[in-house]
C-alpha cells in the first residue's frame, strides 16, 4: 500500500495536485492550517503554512515549500523563481521577517521542503549545505519526501482504523485495472460503498471519509493518467462527488470549523472532478473535435453501436463540464476573494468548451441519430449548456437534425431510438418487424424533450413535425416526462432505488407557448425540486452530474420555459446567487 | 501372365464384340430386363449395341417396343430412364414396326417423361420414324383420320413428316386440322402451318395467312394466337417478297392481343432468331413484351435469352427503351435480377457499353431503373474497371445533370466502389469549372470518406492529360491530409467500449459470419455437387482417379488452395450508418433537373 502511495505522490504535479492534498494531510494530523496554496498571489516561497507540534511535541510554525516529483539539479538553483534554492532564500529573507503573524512570532519555525518524490543524489549535498547555512536557533529545516508523506497518509487519512476492511483490496484492484475502466470502476464503486456504509454520522467521521475518498480519487487519477486512459478516473470522481454529497449534505448546517472543513473538502473533490473532466475533454475530445468524424473514428471499435453510445456519452460529459464551469464562473463573480485571473481562465475554458461542443456536433453526424431513448439525458445536458452560453442557434439546428433523422430512421427501420438499455438488445436493434418496432418504442422521453427544445428555440416547423409524428406514427408510444419527487433527495446521489414522478397525460402541442406552458405548470405543481439539497446549497450542477451518471432524466425545472429569451444567466439561476 | 491393363483391354474387346452383345441382349430380353440393360449400356459400345438391338428387333427375335411397358418405365429410376429415353429416340427411326406400335411406345415414353422438356425428343424421334418412308406417313395419316382425338400426339410428327413428301397436301391437312373441334389438335395444327407450308407456293402461304388472320380476328383464345405466332415466326424465316408484308401485318396484329401466353410465345420467337423479324415486327413485339410482369417467369427467361442474343451495342437505344418500360412499368414490373443472361452479356461486353446503360438508367432518376443500373455493375471487381469511365459527351449533359448523375452514382452504386469510381471520374472529366468544386466536395464527402483508398482507384484510371487530373489531385491531397490528421491523433483507448460489450460484439459478429457461411454452403452449387471432405492438416491432398479407359486408377496429388472472399463496406456505415442511409436516400429521391 505504501509503495502505491509513494508512486502516486511522485506522480503528482505541484500546482493543484500535490499542494491540494498537503493541507488536508496536515489538518488530519491535528495541525492548524494557516494558509493554502494560491495562484496569482505572491507567496515568497511558502506554499502552505500551519501550526502544530514538532517531533518533540513543541508547538511550531511550519512553512512548507512544495515541489512536485523528484528534485534534480535543474530544480535546485535555476533562474526560475520556482526553483528550490530561491524559494528557501525568499522564506528566510522575506516571509519570516515580514509575513509571519504577530501571534506566531515567538514560535520556533520549521521550514519544510515538501516533495512528491526524492532529492536527487547529485544535489543532496547542496541541499544539506544550504539548509545548514540557513539554520539558526529558531529556524530549522526538514525534508518531507514522498516516503514521509506516504507515511503521513497511512497514519492520518488512511489509517487502518478509519478504513473499512475491504478498502485496501478494492483500492489496489481498482488501480491495477485502470486499463480496463469498467472493471476498475466496479472496484472503486465497492470502495465507495464500503466507505459510505462504514461512516458514522459524526461530522468528524464524514470529514475523514471525504478526505479518504479524495485521496483515493487522486491516486486513481494519477495512475490512470500514467496509463493514458483516464476514463475510470472520470467516472470515479463523478460518483465520488455524488456519494460524498450524500454523506455531508445533512451536516452543512451552521458555521462551525468542521462545517467549513466539510464544505472545503467537498469543494476540493468537486475541483478534482473538474480537473479530470477538463483533462478528459482537452486531451481526448478537443483535438479530435475539429476533424470530420474525428471523434467517431477515434472510438476503437468497428461497431456503429459502440460509436453511437460513446459519442452521446462524450456530449453529455462536455455539457456537464460546461455547466460546472458556468457554476464556477457565477460563484467567482459573486465571491469576495476571487483570485486574480481565475475568472479569465474559467471564461477561456468555457469558450474552448463551446467550440469543442459545437464542432463535435457538426463534425460527427452520428450525434444526430440517438439509438437509445435515454440518450435524451446527454442531449438535454448539452442543450442546457449551449443554451445558457447563448448558442441557441446550435441547439435549434441540432434538435431539428435529430428530429428529421430520427423520423427517417423510424420509417425506414434504421437504428431508431429504442427503449432498450441492455447492450445485447441494442446490438440486435432494429429488427425489421412492425411488432418489434412498436415494442421497442413503447415509451419515449426523447420525443417530448425534442418538442420542448424546439419550443424553447421557437422552431415552429420542427415542433409541428414532432407533434404530427407523435400523434400519428408514434401514437403507440407513451410520451412522458420525469420530475423529481419527495423521495428524490434520499436516492438521487446514491441511486439505490427508483424515485421521482413521471407524467404522461399530455400531448405534444403545435404551438410553442402551449408546449412550454405544459412543462411550466407541471414544474410549478412539483415543488420537490425546490427542496433538493443541491438546489438549496447552490451546487445545482450536481443534479446534472447525478442525471448523467445514474442515467436519470434531467428535471424539466432546468428548462428555461418561461420568457426565456429575455432572461440573463443570473436571472435564470437565482439559486446560485449568494 | 497378363497384367491388369491387358485384362481390361481384352474385356473391352469382348464388350464391342457383336456376338457378345447379341448374347447379352437375348439373355436380358428372356429375363425381362431388356430396358435396364439398354439403359446401362456403356458409351463406347453404344454404336454396336444399337445395331444389334435394331437387327434383333427387325428380325423379330426380340420385341423392343413391346418391352417398353408403362410398368417397366415407371419402375426405372429417373437417371436411368432419361438415359433410356435418349437411346430410344436414337433407335426408333430404324425400327421396323407399324405406326400403331411406334405411336404406342412413344405415348408410353411421353407419359413417363411428363412435363420435362425432353418430351420434344420423343416427338421428334417419332417424326423421324414417319419420315423414313411414305407408307409410314400414310399409315399415320390413316390413324389420325380414324380417331384424331385419340391420336392427337401424332398430329405434329405425321403432318411434319408428310410435308416432306407433299407440302401442299399436308398444308391442306393441317389447315383442316386447325379447324378441328378438339382444341389440342387445333393448336398443334395451327402451330405447324408456318413450318410446313411450301415457301415457294404463294397460294398456300396466302391460305395459311388467311387462316391465321381469321384466328386472330375472330378468336379470343390466347393459346390459338400463341400458336399463330409460332407459325408466323416460322414463316418469317422461310419467306420473303410481297407475302412477307402480309406476314408482318399478321404478326403486328397478334402482338396487340397481349396476354401472358401470347407474350411468352412472342418472347420465345424473338429469342430464337431475332434477325428474321422486321423493325416493325420488333417494335410491335417489344410493345407487347414490356407489359410482362415479374411473375411470368417463362416469358422473362425468353426475354432474357432474347436480349442475350441481341446486338446490345448497335441497338442500344432500342434495348434501353424496351428495358425502361419493362423494368419501370409498375410495382409488378420485372426486376433486373431476373435478367441474368442479359447482365452476363453486358458484363462480358465492353465496359463502355455497360457504363452507357448504367448512366442512361441513372439519368432517368427513376428508383427502379436506378436500382437496376446498380445491379448491372459487377459487385466483385478487384481491379479498376477500364472503360467504365466512359465519355459522357454523347449524353449532352448540362452541369446540373452532371451533378445529378454524380449524386445518383453515389446514391445507388456505393456498394460497387470500383465501378462508382470510374463513373464519377467520367463526371469529373466533363463538369464545368464553375460546378467542379461542388462535384469535388460531393465526391470527397460521400465517396472518398467512405472509401479512403479510392484516391488510388481514381489515379489508376487517369489517362494522360486527363481533364479530371487536377480534381483527382486535389481529392488525393484532401484525403491524405485527412489521413495524416487522423493518424496524428489515432484512436483513443479511453473511448473503448467495455470488455463485456467487446465480447458480446465479437460473439455477435461470429454468429453473423457463421450464419452467412452456412447460408453460403447451402446455396453453393459446388458444395452440393461434390463430396465434402474435411482436411485437418497438410497443404496437398492425394486422390485416386478412375477414367473411361478402364486403366488402373491414377494417383493424383492435388494442391489445397485457400479460398477467401473479401468485401469493401463504406466507412460511414460504421461511423454514421443512419446519416449515411439518410443522405443516400436523399440522393436517390432527387428528381432529374428540368
Amino acid at each position: 500500500m505504501k509503495l502505491i502511495l509513494v508512486d502516486y505522490l511522485a506522480s503528482l504535479k505541484e500546482r493543484g495536485e500535490l499542494d491540494a492534498i498537503i493541507p488536508d494531510l496536515l489538518s488530519e494530523k491535528g495541525f492548524s492550517v494557516l494558509s493554502r496554496p494560491a495562484i496569482g498571489t505572491r507567496q515568497f516561497g511558502v506554499d502552505a503554512a500551519a501550526v502544530g507540534p514538532d517531533s518533540n511535541g513543541v508547538k511550531t510554525l511550519f512553512l512548507l515549500t512544495i515541489k512536485s516529483g523528484h528534485i534534480k539539479r535543474r530544480d535546485w538553483d535555476a533562474p526560475d523563481p520556482q526553483a528550490l534554492r530561491p524559494s528557501l532564500n525568499e522564506i528566510v529573507d522575506v516571509y519570516i521577517k515580514r509575513h509571519v503573524l504577530q501571534v506566531h512570532r515567538t514560535l520556533p519555525i520549521c521550514i519544510v521542503i515538501c516533495l512528491g518524490g526524492e532529492v536527487d543524489q547529485a544535489i543532496e549535498q547542496n541541499v544539506l549545505e544550504v539548509t545548514k547555512h540557513l539554520t539558526t536557533d529558531r529556524i530549522k529545516f526538514k525534508i518531507w519526501n514522498g516516503d514521509f508523506l506516504a507515511n503521513m497518509l497511512l497514519g492520518g487519512v488512511l489509517r487502518e482504523k478509519a478504513l473499512p476492511k475491504t478498502w485496501q483490496s478494492d483500492f489496489r484492484k481498482s488501480l491495477a485495472l485502470v486499463d480496463e475502466p469498467d472493471a476498475s470502476y466496479r472496484h472503486f464503486c465497492r470502495l465507495l460503498s464500503s466507505v459510505f456504509n462504514k461512516c458514522d454520522s459524526t461530522k468528524r467521521a464524514r470529514l475523514t471519509a471525504i478526505r479518504q475518498i479524495n485521496v483515493a480519487v487522486w491516486t486513481l487519477y494519477v495512475w490512470a493518467r500514467q496509463a493514458d486512459n483516464i476514463e475510470v478516473a472520470y467516472l470515479a470522481s463523478e460518483r465520488a462527488m455524488l456519494v460524498s454529497w450524500q454523506l455531508i449534505k445533512d451536516s452543512l448546517i451552521g458555521k462551525s470549523k468542521l462545517v467549513r472543513q466539510l464544505n472545503d473538502s467537498f469543494e476540493r473533490l468537486n475541483s478534482l472532478h473538474k480537473i479530470i473532466a477538463n483533462d478528459y475533454i482537452s486531451t481526448y475530445v478537443g483535438p479530435r473535435s475539429h476533424l470530420d468524424y474525428g471523434l467517431s473514428a477515434a472510438v476503437p471499435s468497428q461497431s456503429s453501436l459502440d460509436i453511437n453510445l460513446r459519442l452521446f456519452d462524450i456530449v453529455g460529459r462536455i455539457g456537464s463540464h460546461g455547466l460546472w464551469l458556468l457554476h464556477e464562473l457565477q460563484t467567482l463573480e459573486y465571491s469576495q476573494k476571487t483570485e486574480v485571473g481565475k475568472v479569465e481562465s474559467t471564461r477561456k475554458q468555457l469558450d474552448n468548451l463551446i467550440i469543442t461542443l459545437t464542432s463535435t456536433l457538426s463534425k460527427n453526424p452520428v450525434l444526430q441519430t440517438p439509438i437509445k431513448d435515454r440518450q435524451v439525458i446527454d442531449i438535454n445536458i448539452a442543450c442546457l449548456f449551449l443554451h445558457y452560453v447563448g448558442q441557441c442557434q446550435v441547439v435549434q439546428w441540432w434538435i431539428k437534425e435529430i428530429t428529421n433523422t430520427t423520423q427517417f430512421a423510424y420509417f425506414t427501420h434504421c437504428a431508431y431510438p429504442c427503449i432498450h438499455e441492455e447492450y445485447r438488445d441494442l446490438m440486435y436493434h432494429p429488427i425489421r418487424d412492425e411488432e418489434y418496432r412498436i415494442s421497442a418504442t413503447a415509451g419515449s422521453l426523447l420525443v417530448p424533450t425534442l418538442a420542448v427544445w424546439s419550443a424553447i428555440t421557437q422552431d415552429k416547423q420542427t415542433l409541428c413535425a414532432i407533434a404530427r409524428f407523435a400523434s400519428r406514427d408514434y401514437s403507440h408510444s407513451t410520451i412522458q416526462l420525469w420530475y423529481p419527487g419527495t423521495d428524490t433527495e434520499d436516492h438521487l446521489y446514491i441511486n439505490d432505488r427508483d424515485h421521482g414522478l413521471e407524467t404522461h397525460d399530455f400531448e405534444i402541442e403545435r404551438n410553442h407557448q402551449d408546449m412550454l406552458n405544459i412543462v411550466e405548470s407541471e414544474c410549478t405543481a412539483s415543488p420537490a425540486f425546490m427542496s433538493l439539497s443541491v438546489h438549496e446549497s447552490g451546487f445545482w450542477p450536481l443534479l446534472i452530474s447525478a442525471s448523467r451518471h445514474y442515467r436519470v432524466p434531467v428535471p424539466p425545472h432546468f428548462w428555461p420555459v418561461s420568457d426565456w429569451s429575455n432572461k440573463s444567466l443570473k436571472q435564470i439561476w437565482p439559486m446560485v446567487a449568494p | 501372365m497378363l497384367d491388369w491393363n491387358g485384362a481390361q483391354s481384352r474385356q473391352l474387346a469382348d464388350m464391342l464384340d457383336p456376338n457378345a452383345i447379341e448374347k447379352s441382349l437375348r439373355t436380358a430380353y428372356a429375363a425381362g430386363n431388356l430396358l435396364s440393360t439398354v439403359a446401362t449400356v456403356q458409351y463406347a459400345e453404344r454404336g454396336t449395341f444399337a445395331n444389334e438391338l435394331v437387327r434383333l428387333h427387325n428380325s423379330q427375335e426380340i420385341d423392343f417396343l413391346s418391352a417398353c411397358t408403362s410398368e417397366e418405365l415407371d419402375r426405372m429410376e429417373a437417371s436411368l430412364f432419361f438415359k433410356l429415353q435418349t437411346l430410344f429416340c436414337e433407335y426408333l427411326p430404324r425400327i421396323d414396326c407399324n405406326a400403331m406400335d411406334a405411336a404406342t411406345a412413344c405415348n408410353r415414353m411421353l407419359k413417363r417423361t411428363g412435363k420435362d422438356l425432353s418430351a420434344q425428343l420423343v416427338v421428334d424421334a417419332l417424326q423421324r420414324w414417319f419420315q423414313q418412308c411414305k407408307n409410314r406417313v400414310k399409315e399415320g395419316l390413316d390413324l389420325l383420320q380414324r380417331d384424331t382425338v385419340f391420336h392427337r400426339e401424332l398430329v405434329r410428327p405425321v403432318v411434319k413428316a408428310g410435308a416432306c413428301y407433299d407440302g401442299e397436301k399436308f398444308t391442306t391437312e393441317a389447315l383442316a386440322l386447325s379447324r378441328h373441334a378438339d382444341s389440342s389438335v387445333r393448336l398443334k395444327a395451327l402451330s405447324l402451318l408456318g413450318e410446313i407450308v411450301p415457301a415457294s407456293d404463294n397460294t398456300q402461304i396466302e391460305r395459311v395467312i388467311s387462316r391465321c388472320s381469321e384466328v386472330v380476328d375472330c378468336n379470343d383464345s390466347d393459346r390459338e394466337i400463341a400458336s399463330v405466332i409460332r407459325s408466323v415466326s416460322e414463316l418469317t424465316q422461310r419467306i420473303d417478297g410481297a407475302v412477307s408484308k402480309d406476314v408482318e401485318r399478321l404478326f403486328v396484329s397478334t402482338c396487340k392481343k397481349t396476354t401472358p401466353i401470347v407474350r411468352s410465345e412472342l418472347a420465345f420467337s424473338l429469342s430464337r432468331c431475332p434477325r428474321n423479324f422486321s423493325p416493325t415486327m420488333i417494335e410491335a413485339a417489344f410493345d407487347a413484351l414490356k407489359c410482362t410482369d415479374r411473375t411470368e417467369h417463362q416469358t422473362i427467361e425468353w426475354i432474357d435469352t432474347m436480349l442475350y442474343g441481341w446486338e446490345l451495342d448497335i441497338d442500344r437505344e432500342r434495348v434501353v427503351s424496351f428495358l425502361q418500360d419493362l423494368l419501370f412499368r409498375n410495382e409488378l414490373a420485372v426486376e433486373m435480377e431476373q435478367l441474368e443472361y442479359f447482365r452476363h452479356k453486358l458484363a462480358e461486353n465492353s465496359s463502355e457499353l455497360l457504363g452507357w446503360y448504367v448512366v442512361y438508367f441513372l439519368l432517368t432518376g427513376d428508383n427502379r431503373l436506378c436500382r437496376a443500373a446498380c445491379r448491372l455493375l459487377p459487385s466483385h471487381v478487384q481491379d479498376s474497371p477500364k472503360g467504365l469511365d466512359l465519355d459522357l459527351s454523347s449524353f449532352n449533359l448540362s452541369s446540373l445533370s452532371i451533378l445529378f448523375l454524380a449524386r445518383k452514382i453515389i446514391g445507388y452504386c456505393l456498394s460497387r466502389p470500383r465501378c462508382a469510381t470510374a463513373l464519377l471520374l467520367s463526371c469529373l472529366r466533363v463538369v464545368s469549372d464553375k460546378d467542379r468544386p461542388e462535384l469535388e466536395r460531393l465526391v470527397f464527402d460521400y465517396f472518398a470518406m467512405n472509401y479512403i483508398q479510392s484516391k488510388q482507384w481514381f489515379k489508376e484510371l487517369l489517362e494522360e492529360n486527363d481533364p479530371a487530373g487536377q480534381s483527382v489531385g486535389r481529392l488525393s491531397t484532401q484525403v491524405e491530409q485527412y489521413i495524416d490528421d487522423f493518424k496524428e491523433l489515432g484512436s483513443c483507448p479511453a473511448f473503448a467500449p467495455s470488455d463485456r460489450d467487446i465480447q458480446l460484439q465479437r460473439n455477435h459478429n461470429l454468429d453473423l459470419w457463421r450464419n452467412a457461411w452456412k447460408r453460403g454452403q447451402q446455396a453453393s452449387i459446388l458444395a452440393n455437387a461434390v463430396k465434402r471432405v474435411t482436411v485437418l492438416y497438410g497443404s496437398r491432398s492425394i486422390s485416386y482417379v478412375y477414367d473411361n479407359t478402364g486403366d488402373a486408377p491414377s494417383r493424383k496429388e492435388i494442391p489445397l488452395i485457400s479460398h477467401r472472399i473479401s468485401a469493401e463496406f463504406p466507412g460511414l456505415n460504421v461511423l454514421d450508418p443512419v446519416g449515411l442511409e439518410c443522405k443516400l436516400n436523399s440522393f436517390r429521391e432527387e428528381l432529374p433537373p428540368q
